[in-house]
This record gives C-alpha cells, structure tokens and sequence, in this order.
C-alpha cells in the first residue's frame, strides 16, 4: 500500500510539473499583465503570479477538473493581488527580486505601465470596479466568470462593471 | 462626454500593459518556490501533526474523570447485608440477647441466659453511631435481598485482582499493599489502587489498632479484619470486604453468631480462617472447664456470609487446645 501511495504521488507531481510548464508558457505573460493591471504597484505583479503558480502546483492533487487549471490560476492570482492590495504586503516578500541583472529592462517597462493613463485611471477606481473591468475587458471573461472569480453575484458584476467603465470614459475623455 | 466603448478600453489597457514582459528566469524562481514549499511541508506538516496530538492528548487527560469522581452505582444494597446504614440493624440485637429484648444500650453484658450458644459478652463489630447491640438483619435473609451481584464480587464496578489470593495486606487486588488507620471510631483505608481513601466507621476501634488483611475466600482481594473492642476479655471484630472500587462493607455473621474471641465466664468465643471459610467456634460450659462447642463453618456469598455446616465437639479448659482464640492471618 505505501508503494502504491508513493507511486501515485509520484504520478501527480509529474502532472504537476508538466502542467505547470504547459501554464507557464501559454499563459505567464498574461497573468503577469492581469495581475499589472489590478495592483498598484506594477513591480509586484511578477512575484503574485509566481506565488500563484506554486500555489497551484501545490494544489495540484486536489484540483478536481484540472481542465479549469487556467480558471484556477486566474482567481489565485486576482485574490493574491487582492490581498496583496489590501494589506500592503507581498507575500513573498523574501523572494528574490526577478532579474537583478536586467532591472534596468524591467524597470523601464514597468515605468512606461506606470505613466499610462489608463492605469492611472484605473487605479482610481474602488478595487471592486477594477477588478470588475479588468477581469471583462482585458481578460476577456464573460460576466458570470468574473462573479466566480470576484465571489460575488453576476449582477453586481454588471454594476461594477458599468459604474467602472463610465468613470474610465470621464478619465479618459481627453485621450481620445 | 462620449462612453468608452468596451473595445476600445480593451485595446487601452492591452495597449497600457504591453510593455510588461515577464523576466527571463521567471520560471526558475517558480521551481525555486515549488522546491521550498516542498522542503518546508514535511517539517511544518511533522510539527502540526505532534502538535495536535499533544492537544488531543491534554483534552483526553484534561476531560478524564479523576477516580474522585467516579460514581459507584447505588442501584443494588451492597454485598452483605451490613452495610453502612445504620436504620437496618436495629431489630436483630434482641436474638442475640435471647430474645430478652434488651435495648442497643446494653451491649450484651449478661443476657446469655437462655441460650445455649449465644455469647452476651462478645457484642457484634459495632458500627458508628448505630446502637453497639444492631447486628445485622439481611444476613438471615440473604435471599430477600436484591441481586447484589451487581456489587459483589466479579461485578464490572469490581477491579480485576492481579493475583488470587491476594498478596499480603492487598485489600483492592491490585498487588501492592493498601494502609490501614484509625481516625477516631473510623477506619481509614488508603488504597493503592488508585491512592483513594475509604472511610469506614465502626463505632469503636482498639488502640494501637489490631488489624489484619487475609484474603479468606481467595478471590483476590484481601479481607479485613479489625478489632473493634474488648469486653470482659472478649475481643470483637469486624469484618470487611471490599465490593467495588474504593469501596468496603462491614461483613457480618449470621444471625446468633458473632465475630469474636475468648472466653469470660461459662461463654466462649473463636474464630478460624480456613479454606475459603470463616469457622466460628462457640462454647457454653457449666464449670469453666468443659466447653460444649459449636463450631460453625461460613462460607463467602455475594450476599454475604452464609452457614454452609456445624459441627460440636467438647474441649476441656486449659488441657485441650482452646479454640476460643482468633486464627486468622498475623490477627491475635
């Protein structure tokens, strides 16, 4: 009995493995700009979606649809910036900074994102109405998707998203 | 003030958000990550684990009763008919009084007359407060009695004894000796077991106490036996038995026998441990010399002490052994 335990923990970190690299090349990059997208602190974006991808490697054993690993990520991720958001704390704050070498890339990045008017506008949105427009118009859910990953019901989605998106048009008003 | 149409917002932020690429060993760090969550999660998972079985430990000695307040179950009277209660011993003194009806106050002095057997000076192990002349009622009616075998011995309230017959001054069966003390007319029993104490009064004790632990029926547990008093050169004794955890009775004899030894006058009394029986000897005499003896073998019942045979015999004082003496364990 414990050979086969171990064979199958075995088995489940190897599916771990293989889809965690599957996730990380498909999807990194726009977990990484989501998650730019909902925090105010641009620099903190990459270490919350790494944090996410542990988290979901760890859970891996659990995950009862692992077809929904992406979905699983997604609210990992917005409830990681969520906290991140609401405490003022990185998780992993110990963590080595990305790239040392190439800050100066990065950073320059990361300073264009933060000069962009409409993350400027966005960030003067109540966090639910930005989380609202951003998991609709950036990320592309459909609203009952958003209400899942938000925890909230599908017409408070509708709210926040309508409330969101007229106080972006008055914000924006000049840039188009 | 035109509303933002949603496609150009997703192309606003698409746009605001390109410039953000994702740091080229961003996947090693997540394999760092993985890597020391898994060193981390056997000793955290380890020490949560200890942790919460030293909890549950704490809870279970947290919540088990002490054996203080362990509550014997009352529901049947215990073993023998003498039990603690004083109210039922009144009405049997007078049989031993020959039927004189001489009152609790009388102790027996000289109330013999009339009964060839009966011995006035020896009164019966007395108890607290009760009249020193109550002898015990159920003894002659054993079966009246509700079932006691609820109490008595191999009852679940009764511990395993650990050796038959018990060891020495073992009364609760558990191997190791139990103390024995007098507090006044009380006798206190510490018992080994389980360091409780019971307290068992007896109307009276001699000092320094004459006591004895036997185990007569040899079913584990040590009988005891105690000298209450000293009358006209007879001595009384009490008998108990532990019935349960922590709990004795004072055993008494049926009705017309007593628990005693000597001889004062024309009247004798002794008592015997024998094999799984108690043997009580009684003697009249008409010159103080020649003793007609009646000696009456009790066995051990859940319901007490039951007459299983009688023999008489003649013995002549002092050529003859006496058997107006007490022969049980170290007891004198």
């Amino acid at each position: 009995m414990p050979a086969r335990s171990d064979a199958a923990r075995s088995d489940v970190a190897r599916d771990a493995d293989a889809a965690l690299t599957a996730l990380y090349s498909e999807h990194y990059r726009s977990l990484v700009r989501l998650a730019a997208l909902l925090l105010d602190d641009v620099g903190l974006c990459e270490e919350v979606v790494q944090d996410a991808y542990i988290r979901v490697h760890g859970a891996w054993g659990r995950l009862q649809d692992r077809d929904k690993a992406l979905a699983y990520l997604r609210q990992t991720v917005v409830n990681l910036a969520r906290s991140t958001l609401r405490r003022r704390l990185v998780a992993l704050k110990h963590a080595p900074k990305p790239m040392p070498d190439a800050a100066s890339a990065e950073e320059g990045a990361y300073s264009l994102v933060e000069r962009a008017a409409v993350i400027q506008a966005l960030r003067e949105l109540p966090r639910r109405q930005r989380e609202a427009v951003v998991l609709r118009y950036y990320a592309d859910m459909s609203e009952a998707d958003a209400a899942a990953v938000m925890g909230c019901s599908v017409g408070s989605v509708k709210a926040y998203t309508s409330r969101g998106l007229s106080a972006l048009s008055g914000k924006l008003e000049g840039l188009r | 003030m035109s509303a933002l149409e949603p496609d150009e917002l997703t192309r606003l932020l698409t746009e605001a958000v390109e410039p953000v690429r994702p740091s080229p060993d961003a996947y090693r760090q997540i394999r760092a990550g993985i890597a020391r969550r898994r060193r981390w999660r056997i000793p955290v998972f380890t020490v949560g684990g200890m942790v919460m079985a030293a909890l549950i430990g704490l809870a279970v000695v947290a919540i088990r009763p002490s054996p203080s307040n362990q509550v014997v179950e009352p529901a049947a009277p215990p073993v023998l008919p003498s039990t603690f209660s004083e109210p039922s011993r009144a009405a049997t003194v007078p049989s031993l009084g020959g039927g004189s009806g001489h009152s609790s106050s009388g102790g027996g002095g000289g109330s013999a007359s009339g009964s060839t057997t009966r011995l006035p000076t020896s009164p019966p192990p007395t108890r607290p407060t009760a009249s020193a002349s109550a002898q015990s009622v159920a003894p002659t009616s054993p079966q009246s009695s509700a079932p006691s075998n609820s109490t008595g011995p191999g009852s679940p309230q009764l511990p395993t004894p650990v050796a038959k017959p018990a060891g020495v001054n073992d009364v609760d069966g558990d191997g190791q000796p139990d103390t024995v003390a007098v507090e006044g007319t009380n006798l206190r029993v510490r018992f080994s077991r389980d360091g409780q104490q019971a307290k068992v009064p007896l109307g009276s004790i001699v000092t320094p106490l004459n006591s004895a632990v036997v185990d007569i029926d040899g079913d584990g547990f040590g009988e005891l036996l105690v000298q209450t008093q000293v009358t006209n050169g007879t001595k009384s004794y009490a008998l108990l038995r532990y019935v349960s955890l922590d709990q004795l009775v004072v055993v008494t004899p049926p009705s017309g026998l007593a628990l005693g030894a000597g001889v004062h006058g024309n009247s004798g009394i002794g008592l015997r441990c024998a094999d799984k029986t108690l043997q009580i000897s009684t003697g009249t005499s008409n010159d103080g010399t020649l003793f007609n003896v009646v000696t009456t073998t009790l066995g051990f019942t859940p319901d007490g002490l039951t007459v299983q045979d009688s023999a008489s015999s003649t013995v002549r004082l002092p050529a003859d052994p006496s058997p107006f003496v007490v022969a049980c364990g170290a007891l004198s």
